[in-house]
């Protein structure tokens, strides 16, 4: 029946058609993922005299939400410093260097990333704040980090640092080698015309890796509130989402100070929110404006500096960094367990079911959101990639990336706050707890996705699609026969990394459902209860089966 | 009916108009070269046939029907890339039998194709290769055979040649004429290369800042350019300005800035007084050592000698200070002519075409970018 | 000062050998073209005289000093890159006065400098336009122009003209010429155009598979090619296949049965030969017949090239020839299948020894 066939494919390829397909992806981001994400704000109005009466007038409730607030950016600030200062020598040794090991160098960059945030953090937190790690080695009682503020430093950098060095390389890759060559030739010694050329062209990345960097540690709460349990610093030395969650455990608890915790808990979504994106904006800005000095030359000690030692230096530097303070505290934990069951601890603690229990949750959670988020992420990358959506393609591509910056604590109390709200609730439901998770990981890992397969689908010459439709093949057959296997690492790649991420995450979780027990979840609780070498069993089996799947995932990838 | 035709098609970016009012048909069979400078429109009138884009007015026609609306997979036509763009996850047979595999043809029938096809480019013994391992003039004959497997009878190619080093480009495009001819498909080939278009095309298409300057076949082109552009650009010229001293029958007589005067053949509409530019094709200029006199012959100096193979150039300081070129065969060129010696160049007068000059100046009519 | 010597220079990339023994001299002041096809290793003869590879064997010396170990910075060498590679983020001038600025020099000099340089490119006007405002043949007047304002009297280009249009780069090769000669630059010019190589040269080397193949002037390496190579690369051939045959003070080739041509070159009788004849060295005849090399044929193919025609003629035992000769000697333009009779003088007859590897792999431009 070529016939109907033909007038179905008119359908389909029809501008109406096409015009309908596009808002309902953009429909689907603004109701499930912006919307939510940021729902909270509207609490600022509608909820003001509660806020005034329960949070303003209440001096050491103000104090208690100014110092997490604090923390939260100070510690968030200066991470993202160290991670620029240690992950750009290293981007560029990844990309300007030339050595055997740089793919293995580049593989062991990534394993952080595959870990998830709580069980690293966990492992650094020993790493740092026990007598058994890194104070091992000097004989002391005590762990060598007692400062609450510095371990949790160490602990942010090492989940985030991954971040930073993928994000710099990825765009320093994009800029044209030959243009540091031209200055060479030109007469600059390898130095200058690094600073003069490839650093001017290179703000863009600057920008992107100091949001993701800086969006990763404010938003942390799993690995922020182990590292406090370890040192033995109380939650009120912790940071806005850590106090968040301690909140929510308080309403769900119930009582008479419910009520003022939801509005404590909003009034500080609705800080962090607004300062995360005030601060990455004028951030944005001041990179974006800043005039390098590249008038200024001094020939002779950047020539010296261009040096075969500085250079050696350098890149020594930025591995024993990366070995030091990210790769050996993030699998510490494997010598703190085996240690233990050397020394015969006992498992007493572990609660077996529970802990099954809370594993099939996590996995069932990732895979779901994993899914979906393909099915919906790829098609608006499509739609940003190759500007589909006329005038909203600009703001759309900017409006993507707020779930990444604001804090998913507040983005978690956020969405509750939005589907509990609407239509009587969903906490109505039977499973509500368990639907509320997955739609806060469907929010905040949407972006990761979207970023990394636009990026790389505008990386495909638009040529590939012309040469296909002028061969035959619709816009569906184009896409499943020359984008997808061409974008085809970069999506597996999306799609580990927001695996990953639903995997680690705590804050979130806890935000919109504190009952449901997730491993992340099930890992703070047993560090709180002080069981350490249960906690680690638990995360190494997260580790082992998370590492299992993913590299299922990239073999999925790089086959055919 | 033809084949093709373009009907006042205007073709805007934003604010900046890629084709203005652009008409024009094609016969079935025929081959046709789009020439002109980067940004003259020349991909654009591509991309339109090919429905990439759609015109803002005006109608693309195919066999006289309306296709504006028709999406690229269903109108038929072949589209070649300068850069190939060889899909680079498939191998050499699975890029060939594209097509066929995207329309859902019998498996017999598209593997009948690619056979024939990848015969037909000489290249059936790499068919399991991938595109990363074959040389540039071998990944452009496979984007021809992939294009050719569907049968299409309209074959749009974009400097198909540009990305190819210049003495393969030479020998392919001979290739490329004999191919589609032979197959009988009409063929639309973009180039910014005079000397291509002028030895493959039926008919070439000089485009310029997105309007159509001439079309015609390429001595027509060559002997009687319709604009000071086009003799520029389809093989090049020497221009003189001079005045019309007098006009007789249909000459002219022209004085040079010196009030030296030369006669050439009149032009539509040419006024005594008139300001008028002279072109000249450098084959078309001799040179002989020494003074010489007679109508049409001017004294200077050599100033530039370069030797191009088949042909010697000399760059003549002529005494109007004008400087022209002459293209002597290297067969026949008076060996003693050297850098620095007096000589006189001379030209028939009907060699010559004359226009009217320029309200915006010579200069304007011959920039090239 | 600086003439460039090369002495068996050779250099390997991998297991892939790029360059292997090239040995050259430079004169001062001469404009020298390397000519090959892609990958015949001429870009990476230009990158190790500026230092941006250094060679696996062999010297190079750029005037009296040895380059080795010197660095691309400190070479003081001009160069030009095919995709042009102005700073995108700096104007004209800033890219222009680059080298100057990362050496420190005054900044009263560093302008008067960029101004006489940017007169001589006729670039004045542009001087606050950013790259992407230029054309393509401006954007490389400029990057020419930064190359030169630091006093280099070394320039080597690397493709300059192969990413502009064809109309331009013919125009800008001249200028380029110009450029060079009126600072009195010793230049290294990289190509795989014949035409632009012949234009410009005042010497060129023909390149293939990593080595030298020949050197001479445009007109030695056009006119009497010493290998068939050269023959082919650089304008068109006619190739044809024979043994010599004796004929006491005339030298003859034997093509096939009975069909047999005369050439001036000294053959030994019995060998097996290739002879080369350019299209435009065959005339076509008009009655006044000379005695050899004359043949009756049809025409198979013509087109129109501008002041020339190119024919292609079948001459007895089915052999294709192509002929080029000049538009104006034709009252009528002649049609496929019309008869014609050619012929060629003796001296214009290039031969050579067949080639051990057969004439496929002589004549392959890939």
């Amino acid at each position: 029946m070529p016939g109907t066939n033909n007038a179905f494919r008119r359908f389909l390829t029809s501008r109406w058609f096409r015009r309908f397909w596009y808002s309902m992806i953009i429909l689907f981001f603004l109701l499930f993922v912006l919307i939510p994400s940021t729902f909270v704000l509207s609490h600022l109005i509608s909820g003001w005299d509660k806020i005034s009466a329960e949070v303003l007038g209440d001096g050491q409730m103000i104090s208690t939400i100014s110092n997490g607030i604090m923390t939260s950016f100070k510690l968030a600030g200066a991470v993202t410093i160290i991670d620029f200062i240690a992950g750009l020598p290293m981007a560029w040794l990844l990309n300007r260097g030339h050595f055997k090991g740089r793919r293995y160098l580049d593989t062991l960059i990534d394993l952080p990333l595959v870990v998830p945030t709580s069980a690293l953090g966990f492992s650094v937190a020993l790493f740092w704040a026990t007598p058994g790690g890194f104070a091992f080695f000097f004989n002391s009682p005590t762990g060598a980090i007692t400062s609450s503020f510095i371990l949790l430093m160490l602990v942010h950098v090492a989940f985030s640092y991954p971040y930073m060095v993928r994000t710099l390389s990825a765009s320093l890759e994009e800029i044209d080698i030959t243009y540091e060559i031209a200055g060479r030739t030109l007469g600059a010694s390898p130095l200058t015309a690094i600073r003069t050329i490839t650093l001017p062209l290179f703000r863009g990345g600057i920008v992107s890796g100091t949001i993701l960097s800086f969006g990763r540690s404010i938003s942390e709460t799993g690995a922020t509130v182990l590292a406090l349990s370890i040192v033995g610093a109380s939650q009120a030395d912790g940071t806005a989402p850590v106090l968040i969650a301690g909140w929510r455990k308080l309403i769900n608890e119930g009582g008479s100070m419910a009520e003022k915790y939801i509005t404590a808990s909003a009034f500080t979504s609705v800080l962090l929110i607004i300062l995360a994106l005030v601060l990455l904006t004028l951030v944005m800005i001041i990179i974006k404006k800043f005039k390098l000095p590249i008038k200024k030359v001094w020939p002779a000690q950047e020539k010296m500096l261009s040096g075969r030692i500085f250079k050696y230096l350098r890149d020594a530097s930025s591995n024993i960094f990366l070995i030091l303070a990210v790769l050996i505290p993030a699998f510490f934990i494997f010598i703190f367990f085996f240690r233990g069951l050397a020394q015969g601890n006992s498992l007493a603690g572990i609660d077996l079911a529970g802990f099954l229990n809370s594993l099939f949750a996590s996995f069932l959670i990732a895979s779901i959101v994993t899914v979906v988020n393909m099915g919906l992420g790829i098609p608006m990358a499509i739609l940003i990639a190759r500007k589909k959506a006329g005038t909203v393609t600009q703001p759309l591509d900017v409006l993507i990336n707020i779930p990444m910056i604001i804090p998913s604590t507040a983005l978690g109390f956020s969405l509750g706050l939005f589907w509990s709200g609407i239509g009587g609730g969903l906490s109505s439901l039977a499973n509500a707890d368990f639907l509320l998770i997955v739609l806060a990981h469907i929010a905040f890992t949407y972006p990761f996705i979207v970023r990394t397969v636009s990026s790389a689908i505008s990386d495909i010459d638009i040529s590939f699609e012309e040469a296909a439709r002028t061969l035959g093949a619709n816009p569906l057959q184009v896409f499943r026969k020359i984008i997808f296997p061409l974008a085809k690492p970069s999506i597996m790649a999306g799609a580990i990394m927001m695996f990953a991420r639903s995997l680690g995450e705590t804050g979130a979780t806890l935000a919109v459902a504190s009952t449901a027990v997730t491993t992340p979840v099930y890992i703070v609780k047993l560090v709180n209860e002080n069981a350490l070498f249960e906690a680690a069993l638990a995360c190494i089996i997260l580790i082992g089966i998370s590492y299992i799947i993913l590299m299922g995932l990239r073999r999925l990838s790089s086959g055919k | 009916m033809h084949e093709i035709s373009l009907h006042n098609v205007k073709k805007r970016y934003g604010t900046i108009t890629a084709l203005d009012d652009v008409s024009f048909d094609i016969e079935k069979g025929e081959y046709v070269t789009i020439l002109g400078p980067t940004g003259s429109g020349k991909t654009t009138i591509l991309k339109l046939l090919a429905g990439l884009i759609e015109p803002n007015e005006g109608e693309v026609r195919f066999k006289g029907r309306r296709v504006n609306e028709l999406c690229p997979e269903e109108r038929d036509v072949g589209l070649v890339f300068q850069n190939f763009m060889l899909f680079p996850h498939l191998n050499v047979w699975e890029n060939v039998t594209f097509g066929p595999h995207m329309r859902g043809w019998a498996r017999e029938k598209t593997d009948k194709l690619g056979r024939q096809m990848l015969d037909l480019v000489h290249l059936f013994n790499r068919a399991l290769s991938y595109p990363n391992e074959l040389s540039g003039g071998m990944q452009q004959r496979i984007a021809l055979a992939r294009t050719l497997t569907p049968g299409s009878k309209i074959m749009l190619m974009d400097e198909p040649l540009g990305a190819l080093d210049a003495r393969l480009r030479v020998e392919l495009r001979y290739e490329l004429v004999r191919l589609m001819k032979g197959l009988g498909i009409t063929t639309i080939h973009v180039t910014h290369d005079q000397e291509e278009a002028m030895t493959i095309s039926d008919k070439i298409m000089v485009l310029r800042r997105g309007k159509i300057e001439q079309i015609g076949a390429p001595m027509e082109l060559f002997l009687r350019p319709r604009s000071i552009f086009v003799a520029n650009f389809v093989g090049e010229s020497n221009f003189i300005e001079g005045i019309i001293s007098e006009i007789k029958d249909s000459f002219l007589k022209v004085e040079l800035k010196d009030g030296l005067t030369v006669v050439v053949p009149s032009v539509d509409g040419a006024a005594l007084g008139e300001r008028i530019v002279i072109a000249l094709k450098p084959e078309n200029v001799s040179i002989q050592k020494g003074v010489t006199k007679g109508i049409n012959h001017i004294q200077g100096v050599i100033e530039r000698r370069s030797f191009l193979g088949t042909f010697v150039k000399y760059s003549v300081r002529l005494e109007t200070g004008d400087l022209i070129n002459s293209k002597v065969l290297t067969l026949q060129k008076d060996k003693t002519l050297e850098m620095g010696d007096k000589s006189t160049v001379s030209f028939r007068s009907n060699e010559a075409v004359v226009y009217h000059h320029p309200k915006d100046g010579v200069r304007r009519e011959l920039e090239v970018e | 000062m600086p003439e460039v010597s090369l002495v068996g220079v050779s250099k390997s990339f991998d297991s892939i050998i790029a360059v292997e023994d090239f040995t050259l001299k430079i004169e001062d002041g001469e404009y020298v073209t390397f000519l090959g096809p892609s990958g015949c290793g001429k870009t990476t003869v230009l990158k190790m005289v500026a230092g941006l590879h250094e060679p696996d064997r062999g010297e190079i010396w750029i005037g009296k000093n040895p380059a080795r170990g010197i660095p691309p910075e400190d070479r003081n060498v001009g160069y030009v890159f095919q995709n042009i590679l102005l700073f995108p983020h700096m104007d004209v001038l800033g890219n222009v006065t680059y080298g100057p600025r990362v050496k420190d020099w005054p900044p009263q000099k560093t302008t008067e400098l960029a101004h006489e340089i940017l007169a001589l490119a006729g670039l004045s006007a542009r001087s606050k336009s950013l790259p992407k405002e230029l054309s393509g043949g401006m954007q490389q007047k400029a990057a020419v122009s930064r190359a030169l304002i630091s006093g280099a009297s070394l320039l080597l280009l690397d493709e300059p003209l192969a990413a502009l249009d064809a109309k331009v780069r013919a125009e800008l090769r001249n200028e380029l010429k110009r450029i060079v000669k009126e600072l009195g630059l010793t230049a290294i010019h990289v190509t795989h155009d014949q035409e632009e190589a012949l234009a410009i040269s005042d010497k060129i080397v023909v390149m293939k598979k990593g080595r030298i193949v020949e050197v001479g002037t445009p007109e030695e390496v056009y006119l009497n090619p010493k290998n068939i190579f050269t023959a082919n690369f650089i304008g068109e051939a006619n190739f044809l296949e024979g043994k010599a045959v004796s004929g006491g003070d005339k030298w003859e080739i034997e093509i096939a049965r009975g069909l047999k041509i005369a050439t001036c070159n000294e053959v030994p009788a019995g060998d097996r030969l290739v002879i080369a004849v350019r299209p435009e060295h065959i005339v076509i005849d008009k009655g006044q017949r000379k005695e050899r090399n004359v043949f009756d044929g049809k025409i198979e193919d013509v087109r129109f090239l501008g002041g020339l025609v190119r024919f292609e003629i079948k001459i007895e035992n089915n052999l294709l020839l192509a002929v080029k000769a000049p538009f104006a000697s034709f009252e009528k333009f002649p049609q496929i299948d019309d008869q014609m009779t050619i012929s060629f003088d003796p001296s214009r007859v290039l031969v050579y020894k067949y080639p051990e590897r057969g004439m496929a792999s002589e004549l392959a431009l890939e």
